[in-house]
């Protein structure tokens, strides 16, 4: 048994209300610079959609994360040989056309324009050529469906979900969707990491941030490529790539990344989990149908004592096995098995754990009335026996968080009604009846563990969506500097930036 | 330091130069005859030239070089002497006083001859003009290793791409300078400064000169008639190519991957 700590992340997507709060928190403190104006390290898309870059998903088009080749890992990107020959030419990567042309606005002209007989406009103007130009793609153009469904329909996680399906979730009184944040899942077995020809790329040792050496990356853009979730993006300006570092710096001084931090839904939850290192390569390796559960084995129970002791004689404070015991991912992902990672197929084990969300049931309009496809009277729990009357088809859940198995969706969302029956009946009817025990039971969970779910989902405090392990940077900088004085330095001497080519 | 390079230079050209007679040879018999008798209507003759008396001018004419028509003793002569600045003063002044002394040594001026006739297509031997094109395009070696003729110059018709267009068309040569100045150019490329690179270790071989001559007689002719013609040929060809390249240009701009979001925009329906 090899313990690692890793700093992990759940996101509680029945709790977004697609507000952006993160992504802009993100632009304003990491991508306002010049060359990453097109750059969301963090976005939120919505779901069926086809997200950002456009389409991000088709593998075909856009050969991102592993695939299984004769019993072997390999970059669906390239062999050694094809990535050689196509060094300086990429057909894989994305282009502009797949995220969107950067604009601005010609704010000035509001003030500054000469009297006329209309009133000024501020016109979109590229960041690009800082030409006017006109907007037609944007990070979240097809946010709220876009008020058409042809994104929707383009979504690729249709795969496998019958026509009817889709041709009902394009009629107006039957369209569903729901947010999905996304930043970069800091996967325990990255393919930017494997398809960097510098070796500019790393993982960070302590708690598994995936991070862009700046120094170090020419600039070969196949990290950009080889990601699967397109979370590695390309600074024209500099020259280098550049990624979501989970605002390690913020980590260090005990604070939650800026998108946590500002979330306004509160749906985001972060903290240490331990797993087992020698155990990455079979679960990235597991068979398509069990790649979720092989991913869970690798992460550990923080409170067994072997756990602990070889977390101790790995190198582990008592500290970070303390915030893995208070992790609110680890209770998510492993105790109540609500959370999982997002496209599992692609064989990264990525580390941003999602809670699927619930959604309404399917619904018709007979005589001008709407008209639900399940009895009103006992809607939940008619629902908890027809979870494909919701609106949002297992199957496409399943083509979302787990390889395309609804099997590992059902049960979870089966959980989640269970919480959401109990604690509605406990507050609307103040008592609980043996129908709603009975669907307790059938969800496989108890009244305690629904009441900690509830806890955890709807009430919880700082502390405790948040639980970021001590860093000790100061021990760090021990090794090379007096702390005291290392902390009394900061932003005092040169910062090297990077410089295109080097 | 300077100063004693300078002068070493200068008393180094004295040497060099003091042998006018054989930088004559060199540099002015191959056109104006080894005795300076010259080449009627084209060549003006030296000796028995009243203006080579003047030294200050054979010295400009050498270093700047003279255009025809010239007359000298009331005949018209309509060759071209190209400047010759490889030559120092000092090596014009030597050449000078030679040609001067070239009337004096009493060779008497030939008599005046008529211009003669070029040289008719078909009395020349055909294998003798093909072997003179062959040097000329180089498809057969000069026997010293010059260069071929056409890396610079045209003569005649060569198709669609025609000849060199670096030196001047020489299709009017023999027109202008007569098969006995054709000769007398060809024996001493070296006279040009351009050519002088080129040639002045690698001479024509008396076979050769015959069959370039040969061939220049053949391809007589006004010049500037076949350049407009290659001129046309080459933008029709020109125009043709532009239309295969756009058209393949547009196949590869056609087949080219387009983005979802554009496939979207642009067919507003589900793409496969």
């Amino acid at each position: 048994m090899n313990v690692r700590a890793h700093v992990s992340m759940t996101f509680h997507l029945d709790k977004c209300i697609g507000c952006h709060t993160c992504s802009v928190a993100c632009k304003n403190l990491w991508t306002d610079r010049k060359g990453t104006e097109y750059m969301w390290w963090n976005n939120v898309e919505t779901r069926p959609g086809t997200g950002y870059p456009t389409g991000w998903e088709d593998q075909e088009r856009f050969k991102g994360g592993w695939v299984k080749r004769n019993g072997q890992l390999k970059l669906r990107l390239h062999s050694r040989a094809r990535g050689l020959t196509n060094l300086f030419y990429n057909p894989a990567l994305p282009e502009l056309d797949d995220y969107y042309e950067p604009f601005t606005f010609d704010y000035q002209n509001l003030f500054t324009a000469p009297e006329g007989d209309d009133q000024p406009v501020a016109r979109p103007v590229s960041m690009i050529t800082g030409e006017p130009m006109n907007i037609n793609a944007g990070p979240n153009w097809d946010d709220d469906l876009g008020g058409s469904n042809l994104y929707a329909e383009n979504d690729p996680n249709w795969e496998g979900v019958s026509p009817e399906i889709q041709a009902q979730m394009a009629e107006i009184e039957r369209v569903a969707f729901n947010y999905m944040p996304r930043i970069c899942n800091h996967c325990l077995n990255p393919t930017c990491v494997a398809a960097c020809p510098s070796g500019a790329i790393y993982k960070r040792g302590e708690d598994g941030v995936v991070l862009v050496n700046e120094n170090k990356c020419k600039g070969w853009r196949m990290c950009v490529a080889a990601c699967p979730y397109k979370k590695v993006y390309y600074n024209w300006a500099t020259g280098k790539s550049e990624k979501c570092i989970l605002c390690f710096p913020r980590l260090e001084t005990g604070q939650a990344p800026a998108c946590f931090h500002s979330c306004v839904g509160r749906i985001r939850y972060l903290g240490a989990i331990l797993y087992d290192a020698d155990k990455i390569a079979t679960a990235a390796n597991a068979e398509t149908k069990d790649l979720v559960q092989a991913q869970l084995d690798a992460i550990l129970d923080p409170f067994k004592p072997d756990v602990i002791a070889a977390a101790r004689a790995g190198g582990l404070g008592d500290d970070w096995i303390k915030a893995a015991q208070d992790s609110p991912v680890y209770k998510f992902v492993k105790v109540w098995k609500l959370a999982l990672p997002l496209h599992p197929e692609y064989r990264t084990l990525a580390m941003l754990f999602y809670i699927p969300p619930l959604s309404p049931i399917v619904s018709t309009i007979e005589d001008g009335l709407f008209k639900l496809e399940l009895p009103p009277d006992q809607v939940d729990f008619e629902l908890f026996n027809h979870l494909e009357k919701a609106r949002l088809p297992l199957e496409y859940l399943a083509n979302l968080f787990a390889a395309g198995s609804v099997e590992v969706i059902k049960p979870i969302l089966r959980k989640l009604l269970a919480v959401r029956i109990y604690k509605r009946r406990q507050s609307v009817e103040r008592s609980i009846d043996a129908a709603t025990l009975k669907i307790v039971e059938a969800a496989g969970t108890t009244p305690e563990e629904i009441e900690a779910i509830y806890r955890l989902t709807a009430k919880p405090t700082l502390q405790e969506r948040f639980v970021v392990p001590p860093y000790h940077r100061e021990m760090a900088t021990e090794v090379w500097n007096d702390p005291l004085a290392h902390k009394g330095e900061t932003g005092v001497g040169f910062i090297e930036l990077p410089v295109r080519g080097d | 330091m300077k100063r004693v390079l300078v002068g070493l230079a200068a008393l180094a050209g004295l040497v060099v130069a003091a042998d006018g007679a054989q930088l004559f040879r060199q540099t002015c018999a191959g056109c104006h005859g080894a005795t300076g008798q010259g080449i009627p209507g084209v060549f003006v003759p030296l000796a028995d030239n009243p203006r080579v008396q003047d030294e200050a001018y054979v010295v400009r004419v050498i270093q700047e070089g003279i255009r025809g028509p010239l007359e000298v003793n009331g005949r018209i002569y309509q060759g071209v002497m190209p400047a010759m600045p490889h030559l120092t003063e000092a090596d014009a002044r030597a050449i000078a006083a030679h040609v001067r002394g070239l009337g004096e040594v009493g060779v008497p001026a030939p008599p005046p001859q008529p211009i003669p006739e070029p040289i008719p297509a078909e009395q020349a031997d055909p294998a003798l003009i093909a072997r003179g094109q062959a040097l000329f395009l180089g498809q057969q070696r000069l026997a010293n290793g010059g260069a071929p003729c056409m890396a610079c110059h045209t003569a005649g018709d060569f198709g669609l791409m025609g000849g060199g267009s670096l030196g001047r068309d020489l299709t009017d040569l023999h027109l202008r300078l007569g098969a006995a100045g054709v000769r007398g150019m060809l024996t001493n490329l070296a006279a040009f400064p351009v050519m002088r690179e080129s040639y002045q270790d690698k001479p024509l071989t008396p076979e050769e000169i015959s069959a370039l001559g040969a061939y220049f007689a053949h391809t007589a002719g006004p010049p500037t008639s076949i350049a407009q013609r290659d001129t046309a040929r080459m933008l029709f060809a020109g125009l043709i190519g532009l239309v295969v390249l756009f058209g393949v240009m547009y196949l590869f701009w056609k087949n080219r991957p387009v983005g979802l979001a554009e496939r979207i925009r642009t067919t507003g329906r589900r793409s496969t």
